[in-house]
């Protein structure tokens, strides 16, 4: 894996511990990563989730986007899930030997055009994202 | 044997340097330059990357034994700073006289007496010492170990690059009947500059072809070529010299077997190979060095730390992302080329077409300070072909965009100028630094003013700018 992908990775775990963080390098010196039990919050009819990604071999240059929620990911007020959510992916997406394939709800949320660079952390990333969730 | 070693000075800092060392007193003056160091197989180079001038009376004041000293406060504050930061301590003071300049008995004593403890402060860090003259500088560089370097040259980088050394170059240059017309123009001593220069071509697709033949006619002596692609039929039309041949198109063509067409697209033409084939059409003596591969791998890094000035003729996001740091990081500058054409989505009409001249400098132009790397579009570019698809995010195929050699051409061109007056020093000091974009469909050309932002990774105050081999290179292992 790629220097960038290893920290990113070593940021994650340090933020999860204890919660299992499963790492699956590909060829290219990105890697899948699946972090369970994940708290989504109270918009959300269930408690927790399991969290996969990509990092890809230009982290932490890149956007991180899309992340993946278990595939029964749902509102507690019943209210149907909306764009930018989208039911009916997989975890990891597209070819993906060796790692076990998990129907999921993928979100996707590009970092806004900012006017100057800005350089998020996955994990930097994937917060706002929950924070973002936990706010539907 | 004393090895030599290169320094390397954005075009601000040496005004602000000159402007103190020589203030019109004729007095001596001193100052603290802290540099990034980088390895190159011609020897180390020095990045002036921060000046801290010593103020007369408080930290540059009457010496025991010379003329003036820096206060020993001032040289341990610099130097720590130095050692914390990574960077090289060097101490400047300038003498008289213009074109040459070398260090006295006295410095080279006070360096005995000095330069021993500073090396142990710095903890594994060079330090050394500077010397200047109106148009001379020399230096003496203490490595950790013994070893020693003298600086051979500075290299001002600014509108038009600017070459300081400890004494005159007394070497003739003749240049020939074959460039007289051009000699015309920038003199037998441009062509011996041309002759002596080093560049990289990275991408050489349409725009990179034209900037290959261009440099090679010039007389460019030494060229590195990066490009990871063969020849495509589609390519014809814009590569220079490019024949049906260096496709493969009867093997290559539609209706041919699949084991045929894959096999003509293997046997099909590197394009660094016909680009080396264009350059020794015109200058048979250049030295060219080819990596058949994309930009992000060492072997290419450190070739293109060994360049004069970098062209960016490559499309992706991740080598533009990878050319704004190097030119930062090791003070290269360079020339980012696109050509952006719009169509209407609803009626396919063309709507815009420009083509673009991006100057990328230590001191103005930073892509990422410029919106022109877009951290969705390094995404994009770094996820497989199949995840792309699985999350429906094919939103136009690069190698499908509509390309011209004409439209080529004008970056090519300005491109190439921009080089030339620059490597050449004919460039004026108050020249245009932004973009220029060039609009053939209602003929006019625009100016676009670089911006840059203090946060900035790569250009602002805490970034990785003259850091050299200090800090890693984003996507580099
Ligand atoms: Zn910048």
């Amino acid at each position: 894996m790629k220097a960038g992908v290893e920290a990113a990775i070593a940021a994650l775990r340090d933020h999860y511990s204890p919660r299992p963080v499963h790492v699956f390098p590909t060829a290219c010196g990105g890697a899948h990563v699946a972090i369970e039990d994940v708290p989504v919050g109270p918009p959300f009819a269930q408690a927790t989730s399991w969290v996969g990604f990509f990092l890809s071999s230009a982290c932490p240059e890149d956007d991180t986007y899309p992340f993946f929620f278990r595939e029964d990911l749902s509102l507690a007020d019943g209210r149907e899930l909306m764009a930018p959510f989208h039911a009916k992916h997989s975890f990891p997406s597209g070819e993906a030997p060796g790692v076990p394939v998990r129907p999921a709800v993928m979100v996707s949320r590009r970092q806004r055009n900012t006017a100057c660079w800005k350089q998020e952390s996955p994990l930097l990333k994937l917060l706002a994202v929950l924070k973002w969730m936990s706010q539907r | 044997m004393t090895r030599k070693c290169e320094l390397r000075m954005a075009q601000p800092m040496f005004d602000d340097l000159m402007a103190h060392l020589f203030p019109g007193d004729g007095d001596e003056h001193g100052a603290v330059i802290q540099a990034g160091l980088f390895q190159t197989p011609d020897g180390p180079v020095l990045t002036a990357r921060t000046l801290v001038l010593a103020e007369a009376g408080k930290d540059w004041v009457p010496g025991n034994r010379g003329y003036r000293m820096m206060l020993a406060r001032f040289v341990a504050q610099q130097a720590r700073q130095c050692r914390d930061e990574k960077l090289v301590y060097l101490a400047v003071h300038n003498h008289g006289g213009r074109d040459a300049v070398a260090f006295s008995g006295v410095d080279l004593e006070s360096h005995e007496r000095g330069f021993p403890a500073l090396l142990d402060l710095v903890e594994g860090l060079p330090v050394g010492s500077l010397v200047f003259a109106a148009n001379a500088v020399a230096g003496d560089i203490w490595l950790p170990g013994g070893a020693r370097l003298t600086v051979d040259r500075m290299v001002v980088v600014g509108p038009g690059r600017r070459v300081l050394t400890p004494a005159p170059d007394r070497r003739r240059t003749t240049a020939g009947a074959r460039y007289d017309r051009q000699v015309r123009l920038f003199g037998a001593t441009g062509q011996t500059i041309l002759a002596g220069s080093r560049i990289a071509i990275v991408g050489l697709g349409g725009v990179g072809s034209l900037l290959a033949e261009l440099l090679a006619r010039l007389g460019v002596g030494s060229f590195v070529l990066v490009d990871p692609d063969r020849v495509q039929p589609s390519n014809l039309p814009r590569l220079v010299d490019a024949t049906d041949r260096d496709a493969m198109t009867w093997m290559v063509a539609e209706g041919r077997p699949q084991w045929m067409r894959r096999l003509g697209a293997a046997l099909a033409t590197r394009k660094i190979d016909l680009a080396a084939r264009v350059i020794r059409r015109a200058n048979g003596n250049a030295h060219i060095e080819r990596h058949f591969s994309s930009m992000e791998e060492r072997p290419v890094v450190e070739a293109l730390k060994t360049c004069d000035y970098i062209f960016m003729a490559a499309d992706s996001h991740r080598a533009r992302r990878l050319f704004n740091a190097l030119a930062h990081q090791f003070l290269i500058p360079g020339i980012q080329l696109g050509t952006r054409i719009q169509a209407d989505p609803e009626t396919g009409a063309i709507i815009n077409v420009h083509t673009a001249a991006r100057l990328v400098t230590p001191t103005g132009g930073c892509l990422l300070c410029n919106q022109a790397v877009s951290p969705t579009r390094l995404r994009e570019e770094s996820m497989p072909k199949s995840m792309l698809a699985a999350q429906r995010y094919i939103d136009g195929d690069d190698a499908s965009a509509p390309s011209v050699i004409t439209l080529n051409a004008l970056s090519a061109s300005q491109a190439a100028n921009d080089f030339l007056f620059y490597m050449t020093g004919l460039t004026s000091g108050d020249a245009f630094q932004g973009t220029i974009q060039a609009r053939p469909l209602d003929r006019r050309v625009r100016l676009v003013e670089p911006r840059s932002d203090q946060h900035c990774p790569d250009c602002g105050p805490g970034s990785r700018l003259a850091r050299g081999d200090f800090v890693p290179i984003p996507m580099v292992d």
